[in-house]
């Protein structure tokens, strides 16, 4: 009896343990320098109740080269504790680039239950291998811009192989469909091993039209050619009226008309709209949104309600008007409908049942005539 | 006579000077710089926070009970309670769910092993905080529990903020019709890393 009270007790209290195991940091990277020794620091966290033994381990094609300072670490509640990773670089890595390394924290399982299930973090270790000669890796960034604006576009390149490169050229073209139509070509350079540079440059845009465009980057370098594109817009200061979100509503009812909008303006606009309801050319109800705040490049969906309570079944059409920034406009109809109402069906329903009635009532009234006689 | 006056007096000067000691504390307390006329200091404490990834599980272990061979059962409808992760870190992370190598599989009649229907699981939103991963990148219907290989990123991109940071984790049990009698366990290992 006395065993399975302290039995009783140690589930209970393992049920109360919340488990809990944390790593940091979530992802490091190292250059590979052949046979040496690098150390790391991390740290574990039991951010749980009660005490924690974590486990340590390596995981990844390189994981023979990592060691730990502590194979296992008992954590008390709240405890924070460091640990190294020591790498012991091989001679060589067969693959260049990136190439990841798992270190992972795993709880000590505990407790009952026909399932359990032990909580571990995982951080990402990189080693960079460089590239075997001249070899680049090359980050373009684009921002949208408003019409009549400067283009601000800039190249980040880094040399990450294992041979300088004497001669790094090349352009920005932008690209609209699949024709060029702009141009510039960025000095020549020098890029030394395991070095980075980054070409910035201002491109005129005064005869490309609003819309999505692509930039390309085109780098040559010791015999290569490295492109890289990205999209990037031009706006004006307009908001597009993309649709409604529902066209049939119900007869008798207050219908809810929601409608979606695209701002191509790359500051926040405030603005409203109006919808006019039209049967035919006449306009029945006139019905004016709250003030919305529309964020650049963003899509928001605005939200009016007709009282339809009183209209017919049929077709109608919805005119929006749409006034934004310093009084610009933009319109659009849209066909919507009016099913008949529920009222309606439900007076029907009514009228059938009342007529069933009455015809049953008639009926057994005979019946009861032809049995008296 | 006398003695009334000058008590009058002191009352008249004690009301005052309360006054005046209550209005200066009010002006001096609402008057911006305050620090300055305290004499206290100011200064710039700067401190860096280092990322983490920090996973718990509210709901760790799960008991089927006794069960039929043939049977089954999941919990889906909280008998037992699904097991619940939680993102305790700063980051948000993907789990992958694999079974702990220290652990066997937990049926062995035929249809049973790893990766097998006998055993399965997927992701569903707690009812406290829904929205709290990316559900159309996660696995959420029942599917076979792998082996030690594991599925990574069977839970995308659970967030860390306190009011979306958990997700259950549903299991189902199908016995096989041969599974020898006795305490089946295993247990699972959920593996966070950052997203």
């Amino acid at each position: 009896m006395k065993r399975w009270f302290l039995f009783l007790i140690f589930i209970f209290f393992n049920a109360c343990l919340v488990h809990a195991v944390g790593i940091g940091p979530p992802v490091s990277q190292v250059d590979f320098e052949p046979n040496s020794v690098k150390e790391l620091d991390f740290f574990v966290l039991n951010t749980g109740s009660g005490p924690l033994d974590v486990a340590i381990e390596a995981r990844g094609e390189l994981a023979s080269i990592v060691s730990f300072s502590q194979n296992n670490i008992h954590l008390s509640e709240g405890d924070v504790q460091a640990f190294k990773v020591i790498l012991q670089m091989p001679d060589r890595i067969e693959t260049p680039g990136p190439n990841q390394i798992r270190i992972i924290a795993l709880e000590a399982p505990t407790g009952e239950g026909t399932v359990g299930a032990v909580a571990g973090v995982e951080a990402r270790l990189t080693i960079v291998v460089p590239y075997e000669g001249a070899f680049i890796s090359a980050e373009l960034s684009v921002p949208n811009i408003a019409a009549g604006e400067n283009l601000p576009v800039s190249l980040a390149i880094e040399n990450i192989g294992t041979a300088d490169i004497a001669d790094l050229s090349g352009s920005f073209e932008v690209l609209q469909g699949d024709g060029i139509i702009m141009s510039e070509e960025f000095e020549p350079q020098a890029l030394a091993m395991q070095s980075k540079t980054s070409i910035s440059k201002e491109l005129k845009t005064s005869q490309l039209q609003a819309g999505s465009h692509t930039l390309r980057a085109t780098i040559h370098y010791a015999g290569n050619t490295k492109i890289i594109e990205k999209k990037f817009g031009i706006g004006g200061e307009f908001i597009e009226i993309l649709g409604l979100e529902s066209t049939k509503f119900r007869a008798g009812e207050i219908a809810k008309l929601q409608f979606n909008v695209i701002s191509n303006w790359n500051k926040p606009l405030e603005g409203s709209a109006s919808i006019r309801i039209l049967k035919g050319d006449e306009e029945i109800a006139l019905i004016k949104s709250s003030l919305y705040s529309f964020e650049p490049w963003k899509q928001s969906t605005i939200e009016v309600f007709w009282d339809a309570s009183s209209e017919p079944a049929g077709s109608y059409t919805a005119k929006i008007e749409l006034v934004y920034g310093d009084n610009k406009q933009t319109a659009k109809e849209f066909e919507i409908s009016l099913a008949k109402g529920r009222a309606l069906a439900f007076v029907i329903g009514l009228a059938a049942l009342v007529v069933t009635v009455m015809i049953a009532w008639w009926a057994w009234q005979q019946r009861r005539k032809d049995q008296s006689y | 006579m006398k003695k009334a006056q000058t008590d009058s007096v002191v009352l008249v000067f004690l009301v005052l000077a309360i006054l005046v000691s209550s209005v200066g504390l009010l002006v001096t307390l609402k008057r911006p710089g305050i620090a300055q006329i305290s004499g206290e200091v100011t200064g710039v404490a700067k401190v860096n926070v280092s990322a983490s990834i920090a996973i718990s599980l509210p709901v760790s272990m799960i008991d089927f009970g006794n069960k039929y061979p043939g049977s089954s059962d999941d919990t889906t409808d909280d008998i037992p309670l699904p097991i619940k992760v939680q993102n305790d870190g700063s980051v948000n992370v993907n789990l992958s769910i694999a079974r702990y190598s220290g652990s066997t599989y937990l049926f062995s009649g035929t249809g049973g092993g790893d990766n097998s229907s006998s055993f399965q699981f997927k992701f569903d939103s707690t009812s406290t905080e829904p929205g709290s991963f990316n559900s159309g990148a996660s696995i959420t219907t029942f599917t076979n529990v792998p082996g030690t290989v594991g599925i990574q990123n069977a839970l995308a991109q659970l967030g860390y903020t306190n009011s979306a940071d958990e997700a259950e984790l549903d299991l189902k049990i199908n016995i096989p019709i041969d599974e020898p009698t006795g305490a089946k366990t295993t247990t699972l290992e959920l593996l966070a890393t950052q997203s």
